[in-house]
C-alpha cells in the first residue's frame, strides 16, 4: 500500500470538504422555512388547480403573502386550516362547499349519434379540427376521453356509451379537464347543488331534435315553472342562476327532454322559497 | 338579386364583400356547413336560372390607368381572395405595409399537389386574363418584376405564356423542376429568386408578393370587365367520380351538383378532401358550397379513406429529410402527445406550412402533421386564454 497516495487523497478530501462546507454556509439561499412546511401540507400533484405551475409555486406564493391559504383544490379544508396554521392567520374552521366537475353534455353515442367515422388520432382536440367533429351535434361531447387523460386524481372514466363520468368523491375540482375539452362542455360547480343544465347546444329546438334525444331545445318550460325565476333561456339553452335556485326540482322533471339533471339527495321537498312560495312536494 | 349584385359587407378587418353569382329572390338567411366544418350565414337565393346581369358588374375607364390605391379598392370591392386554397383578401396582401418595399411580384402556376389541374385548365384557357391580371397586381404593388412559376410538367402551360409574354420586358415565364411543396409561398420564392423568407416574416419582408393565377385571372376579370368574383375553375377527381374534369362553377354551387355533372359516383362515398390530397380539408359530405377557395374537390370511396392504424415511431428520421421548412416533424409531434407545448413552440411549430411530407413519408404511418396541426391549435388557444 501506498502510504503517500492514502495521505495526499486525505488531504485533498479534507480540504474539498472545508470549502463546500464554507461555501454551504457563504452562498446558502434565505428561504422562509415556513414554505417548506406549507408544501408538506399540500397534496404534491402539481395539478395547477390554484393558479400556480405545481404546489411548489403556490407554497412560495402563499409564503411571500401573494396568494391567500385558500387557493389548494386537491387539499380541500384539511390543506386549507394546515396552511393556516403554519402561517399564524385565521380561516374559518368550518368545511366549506366542495365544488366538482360537471359535464353539461347527456348526449352519448345512443342519443346522439355519430354523422361520419373519424378515425384519426384519439385525442378530442384533434377531433375537433376535423370537418368540425364527428359528433352530429357541434356543441356535443365526442367522447375520445381527452378530460378522463387530462384527470391527475383519477376521478373521471368513459362509460360505455361514450360520455365521460365524474367520480363526485375523487374529483378535487382542479380544472384540468375543463381546460381539456375543445367544447367547453365541463363546468366546475357546487357539489351540492340540485339540478344543472346537462345540454350545451345553441342550436334552434328543431335543429337538436333532429341530431340529438337529450339535448335542450330551448323551450322555455323550465323557465317558465320555474318558482324562484332562476332559469333563463338564451342562445336557445336554458341556464340555471345556482345562487337563485332553491332546490325544488321542478325543472328537472318538466323539462321534456330530460336534459336538466336532478341530484334527488340535493331537492329540499316542502321548503317555502325565497317568495315564500311553498314548493310542490310532488318531486321525486 | 342579379348576378355580380353586392349581397353582403364588413367593416371589420381581413374581410371581402359577397356578391349574388346567380339572379332570383332571396329565400331567406340559413346557416351551413363550409369545408371544415364551420358553420356559418348564408344568403339564400332561389336561381331564376336567367343569369341577369347586375348593372353593379360594369368597368369603368382604362383600369391600366388607374392610382395603385384605386386598384387595391376595386379588387377589395370584386371580393377578391387568394384562389390558391387558403382564401386569404388578396387587397389586403397588395396593401403593402408602411416601410417596406415589394420589388417582384410572383404569380403561382405551379400547382404542385397531385390530382389537382385547375391552374392547368386557366393558363391554358385564359392565358391574357393572367397576364392583365398580374400586370394589375404588378401596378398595384408598384413593383419592378413580375415572376410567373410553372412546374415543367405542364409543358404545354410554359408554353403559351411564355409566347404571350415575349413582348413584354418585365414579365417572365420562369420553368420550375417539379417537386412539392413547391406551390408554397416561402418555397416558391425560394426556387424562383432565391430568397429566404425569415422564421415568423412573410414574403414582404423579402420584397415579394405571391398570388395564384385564379387570383389573378380574378382581378383582370373584375378590372376589366367589372365582374366580381362570382365563379372560379376547380378540379372534380378522385377514382370513383365517373368523368373527372375541371368546372367553371359559381360560388355557392353545391358540390354535389357538380360532382352528379361529372357523371356521378360510381361507389359510395367515403371521404370529400377540399382541395388537393396533401394540404385539403378532409370532410364527410358533398353537401357543401363552393366556395372561393375552393381549388379541387377529391372524392375517396370508402375503401380508399380507410386509414392505416400507426404503429410505433422507429427514429429514421426521414420526416425530417422531407420537412421543406427544416423542423423535425416526429420529434414536434410527440412533444405534443406528450403535452409539451412549450417545448414545441420554442421548436419553432409555428413555421410548419402543414404540407403532410412528414406524414406521407412516414413507415410507420404516424399522424404527425395531424398532430403538429392540434398543436399549433393548442398553442393560440393558450396564447388567447393567457392574454
Amino acid at each position: 500500500m501506498n502510504i503517500a497516495a492514502v495521505v495526499s487523497l486525505g488531504a485533498m478530501g479534507l480540504a474539498f470538504g472545508a470549502a463546500l462546507a464554507i461555501a454551504a454556509k457563504k452562498l446558502a439561499v434565505e428561504t422562509d422555512p415556513r414554505e417548506g412546511k406549507v408544501l408538506e401540507a399540500l397534496p404534491g400533484a402539481n395539478c395547477g388547480g390554484c393558479g400556480y405551475p405545481g404546489c411548489a409555486a403556490y407554497a412560495a406564493a402563499v409564503v411571500s403573502g401573494a396568494a391567500g391559504v385558500d387557493r389548494c383544490p386537491a387539499g380541500g379544508d384539511a390543506a386549507r386550516i394546515r396552511i393556516a396554521e403554519i402561517m399564524g392567520v385565521s380561516t374559518d374552521s368550518a368545511g366549506r362547499t366542495r365544488r366538482i366537475a360537471f359535464v353539461k353534455c347527456l348526449g352519448d353515442r345512443e342519443a346522439c349519434p355519430e354523422r361520419f367515422s373519424y378515425d384519426g388520432i384519439q385525442d378530442c382536440r384533434a377531433a375537433n379540427l376535423v370537418g368540425g367533429g364527428h359528433k352530429s351535434c357541434r356543441y356535443g361531447c365526442l367522447g375520445l376521453g381527452t378530460c378522463v387523460a387530462a384527470c391527475l386524481f383519477d376521478a373521471m372514466h368513459m362509460s360505455d356509451s361514450g360520455l365521460p363520468v365524474v367520480d363526485r368523491e375523487k374529483c378535487v375540482a382542479c380544472g384540468k379537464c375543463v381546460e381539456a375539452c375543445p367544447r367547453g362542455l365541463i363546468e366546475l360547480l357546487d357539489e351540492d347543488i340540485a339540478v344543472y343544465v346537462a345540454c350545451s347546444s345553441k342550436d334552434k329546438g328543431a335543429d337538436v331534435r333532429k341530431i340529438c334525444k337529450v339535448g335542450c331545445i330551448g323551450c322555455g318550460i323550465c323557465a317558465k315553472n320555474c318558482p324562484a325565476s332562476a332559469i333563463a333561456v338564451t342562445d336557445f339553452l336554458a341556464r340555471i342562476d345556482q345562487e337563485k335556485c332553491t332546490r325544488c326540482g321542478i325543472c328537472a322533471e318538466k323539462c321534456p327532454m330530460k336534459c336538466i339533471v336532478l341530484d334527488a339527495d340535493q331537492v329540499r321537498v316542502g321548503q317555502a322559497d325565497s317568495n315564500g312560495v311553498a314548493v310542490s312536494a310532488d318531486v321525486q | 338579386m342579379l348576378v355580380g349584385q353586392k349581397i353582403g359587407d364588413s367593416d371589420a378587418r381581413l374581410t371581402v364583400p359577397v356578391h349574388s353569382s346567380v339572379s332570383g329572390t332571396v329565400s331567406g338567411i340559413v346557416d351551413i356547413e363550409v369545408p371544415g366544418g364551420k358553420r356559418v350565414h348564408a344568403v339564400n337565393i332561389s336561381n331564376d336560372g336567367q343569369y341577369e346581369l347586375s348593372s353593379d358588374a360594369t368597368a369603368e375607364g382604362d383600369p391600366a390607368e388607374l392610382e395603385p390605391s384605386e386598384i387595391i379598392k376595386r379588387i377589395r370591392d370584386a371580393g377578391i381572395v387568394g384562389m390558391g386554397g387558403a382564401a386569404f383578401p388578396t387587397y389586403f396582401k397588395l396593401s403593402i405595409p408602411e416601410g417596406k418595399h415589394a420589388d417582384a411580384l410572383i404569380v403561382n402556376g405551379v400547382e404542385c399537389e397531385p390530382y389537382l389541374t385547375a391552374d392547368h385548365r386557366l393558363m391554358l384557357e385564359s392565358p391574357d386574363e393572367v397576364i392583365r391580371g398580374a400586370n394589375l397586381a404588378r401596378a398595384a404593388l408598384q413593383a419592378k418584376r413580375v415572376y410567373i412559376g410553372i412546374e415543367d410538367n405542364k409543358p404545354d402551360a410554359i408554353k403559351v405564356l411564355t409566347e404571350k409574354v415575349s413582348a413584354l420586358p418585365d414579365v417572365e415565364v420562369v420553368p420550375l423542376r417539379v417537386k412539392y411543396p413547391q406551390g408554397a409561398e416561402k418555397q416558391l420564392i425560394k426556387a424562383i429568386l432565391g430568397r429566404e423568407v425569415p422564421s415568423g416574416g412573410l414574403p414582404i419582408d423579402v420584397g415579394v408578393v405571391v398570388i395564384n393565377v385564379g387570383t389573378a385571372a380574378a382581378i383582370a376579370d373584375a378590372l376589366y370587365s367589372g365582374m366580381p368574383l362570382v365563379r372560379r375553375v376547380l378540379t372534380i377527381t378522385g377514382g370513383i367520380v365517373r368523368q373527372p374534369g375541371n368546372i367553371l362553377a359559381r360560388v355557392g354551387t353545391p358540390v354535389s351538383h357538380l360532382v352528379d355533372a361529372c357523371g356521378g359516383l360510381s361507389e359510395p362515398l367515403g371521404k370529400v378532401v377540399y382541395g388537393g390530397p396533401m394540404m385539403g380539408i378532409a370532410h364527410h359530405t358533398l353537401e357543401t358550397p363552393v366556395v372561393k377557395g375552393m381549388s379541387g374537390v377529391l372524392v375517396y370511396s370508402q375503401a380508399e379513406a380507410k386509414a392505416t392504424q400507426p404503429t410505433a415511431c422507429v427514429r429514421c428520421g426521414k420526416c425530417i429529410e422531407a420537412c421543406p421548412m427544416g423542423l423535425m416533424p416526429g420529434t414536434l409531434a410527440q412533444m405534443i402527445e406528450t403535452g409539451r407545448y412549450d417545448l414545441a413552440a420554442s421548436e419553432h411549430i409555428a413555421d410548419c406550412i402543414e404540407c403532410g411530407c412528414c406524414a406521407y413519408i412516414c413507415p410507420a404511418y404516424r399522424p404527425i402533421v395531424q398532430a403538429i396541426r392540434q398543436g399549433k391549435a393548442e398553442i393560440a388557444l393558450r396564447k388567447s386564454r393567457s392574454a
